[in-house]
């Protein structure tokens, strides 16, 4: 059981924007997205678009659907977080303390983001794309299917 | 796109930043979630077993929003995408807000990172400046029924002990603890007393039920199952299925064949041609099916005539798509089998769709049934007019085929020797163009005045 660690106390997470770039990045870890290297910024045609590496992106904004939010979310250090969330827990009801036990992971979030978009290189991704057609449909496919009228 | 610039890209980032990337050890990489809003400090993410497959999966729980299953998209490696977190798009390009102050924090948090709380906010007020995950991937929690997730603990109880194949009456706790069995966090969810009754009444739904003093004791009931997913399939109809299944699902499988609508030479398209107009003016829409089949079967027979008769232009009406009742219900289906290929095991998915093709069945396909059986056949006569009529082309495909081969092979054989040509020196390349009729053999030089030196 993983619990999430939101860190409410500690002020509003920042925001980010995701791209999910055209091509694959063999790393892990920070890039200085300098706004020299990496500028998105809106076209006159209401598009994004940027360049990396002297090629023309173009950018598809997908929002997150109404009642959902992105996040970002870093496996939290084990021991810190369980101490928290037993504390937490058992302030909140008393079968915390099994909860509490079997919590063996956390999840910290770092950041928060509204929208992603989805870089083409010279095209805009289209509805084929899954992550497009995932954020876009899948989640109001599926709040249709599970969403039973509250039953008597 | 996988290019050389995008491999040194990789590098030059990954050199001023590796010290960071060293504090940072690899299964803390960053992980992008889509949740439910809202406050998710007694949200758990579960792992429960999944009621198709029954392999543990993960869930997220949330006592006030309730239980949500993760999908993870992820692109195919041959995608090659890549999630780059940076700054929101700029309105105007030119505008570069504190360029010097992207560095400071960056260098700062590389020693303290992950040590306190101050130091996780630098940390992520560095992931917003730019921070790259290698594989594209994301979880989406969307709802689910907990109706689905009690199925298979509920149709495992129900039928096991039946030895009058009717199963048992059970209480909502021993069904409940039958699935916690199996995934033990589902206490979590089941401990929770306003979503247990929720879960009850779900359960309420789709089972017998048989009041045992101040207990109901539960027995699943095939038939309401069907009922309940029915009145879900509706609901999705009538919200909408998404554009892509729509297209893909719906669209295109009651598409008639416009290849043979559209050869002039053939007879026999001629007579579907006629078929499908007739039948289009005749029947406005229920009996559309049936009408249609009559046609085509009566008009194949004496085609020559019908198409001397026929004068209308024939006009294929994609744009101006209609939806006949034959779509509503081929959504229906769509939409019944997802559910049932997606959340109901193997053994009660059969058990659902005889039920569903029974006669008494409380939705009858038969119209879509014939309508589908003679799209069908229009496709594989439209295919057989296409061969059979095709004297346009001189060869039939399987001489392509063979013809193919052929290049192919000489293709081959052309390289073969090509590189053979390329091992020869330039002395023998010449030598061979030199006339030797007439001359001894290379080799009789040597055999003989071996031989003659050994004589004298």
């Amino acid at each position: 059981m993983i619990a999430l660690n939101t860190s409410e106390a500690g002020g509003p997470v920042p925001k980010c924007t995701p791209n999910l770039l055209p091509c694959r990045i063999q790393q892990d870890g920070h890039a200085a997205a300098k706004p020299r290297y990496w500028a998105p910024c809106i076209a006159k045609d209401g598009r994004p678009e940027a360049y990396f590496r002297g090629r023309r992106l173009e950018g598809k904004e997908v929002r997150i659907p109404v009642g959902f939010r992105g996040l970002v979310v870093v496996e939290g250090k084990k021991t810190y977080t369980c101490n928290r969330v037993i504390e937490r827990q058992a302030a909140s009801d008393e079968k915390s303390e099994m909860d509490g036990i079997d919590t063996n992971g956390a999840l910290d979030d770092v950041a928060a983001f509204d929208e992603v978009i989805v870089w083409g290189h010279d095209t805009v991704a289209g509805t084929d794309n899954s992550f497009v057609r995932c954020i876009d449909e899948w989640v109001t496919f599926a709040e249709h299917m599970h969403n039973s009228k509250p039953s008597v | 796109m996988k290019t050389r610039s995008t491999g040194m890209q990789a590098k030059s980032e990954a050199t001023p930043m590796n010290s960071k990337a060293g504090s940072m050890p690899p299964q803390d990489a960053l992980k992008l979630m889509i949740l439910p809003e809202g406050d998710s400090t007694n949200a758990r993410i579960l792992t429960l077993s999944h009621p198709k497959t029954s392999k543990p999966c993960r869930y997220y729980f949330c006592p006030e929003k309730g239980l949500y299953e993760f999908t993870r998209i992820a692109a195919p490696k041959s995608a090659h995408q890549s999630w780059l977190l940076g700054p929101a798009p700029s309105k105007t390009e030119s505008s570069h807000p504190n360029q010097d102050g992207h560095e400071q924090p960056q260098n700062d948090s590389v020693p303290t990172s992950n040590s306190s709380p101050k130091a996780d906010n630098q940390a992520s007020r560095s992931i917003s400046d730019g921070y790259v995950i290698q594989s594209p991937e994301l979880l989406i929690a969307t709802p689910i029924d907990p109706l689905f997730l009690v199925l298979p603990a509920l149709h495992a109880k129900s039928m096991a002990k039946s030895p009058s194949g009717k199963g048992l009456f059970l209480s909502a706790d021993d069904i409940l603890e039958t699935y916690e069995e199996t995934s033990k966090h589902f206490h979590a969810v089941s401990g929770h007393e306003q979503y247990r009754q929720r879960i009850e009444s779900r359960m309420r739904m789709i089972c017998e039920t048989v009041k045992a003093g101040d207990e109901t004791m539960f027995r699943l009931d095939v038939r309401k199952l069907l009922a309940e997913l029915i009145m879900k399939a509706q609901n999705m109809v009538e919200q909408g299925l998404p554009a892509s299944m729509e297209t893909k699902f719906v669209r295109r499988t009651l598409n008639r064949p416009i290849m043979a609508v559209k050869r002039e030479e053939s007879s026999q398209s001629e007579s579907l041609r006629v078929s499908r107009d007739e039948s289009e003016v005749i029947s406005p829409c229920i009996n559309h099916v049936d009408s249609q089949a009559n046609t085509t079967t009566s008009l194949s027979t004496d085609s020559q005539v019908s198409a001397a008769t026929e004068v209308t232009q024939p006009t294929r009406d994609d744009e101006g798509f209609s939806d006949t009742p034959n779509h509503h219900l081929l959504r229906l289906r769509v939409a019944l089998s997802y559910m049932m290929a997606a959340y109901v095991a193997q053994p009660l998915e059969v058990e659902l769709k005889a039920l569903l093709a029974a006669p008494e069945s409380p939705l009858d396909f038969k119209p879509l049934d014939e309508e589908l059986a003679v799209i069908a056949r229009m496709r594989s006569e439209a295919l057989a007019a296409r061969s059979a009529s095709d004297f346009s082309r001189k060869r039939t495909s399987d001489d392509d085929e063979a013809a193919a081969l052929r290049a192919e092979k000489k293709a081959k054989k052309e390289e073969e020797e090509k590189r053979k040509k390329a091992g020869e020196s330039r002395g023998i390349r010449d030598l061979k163009k030199a006339d030797t009729t007439g001359m001894k053999k290379m080799s009789d030089f040597f055999g003989k005045a071996s031989a003659g030196k050994k004589k004298s």
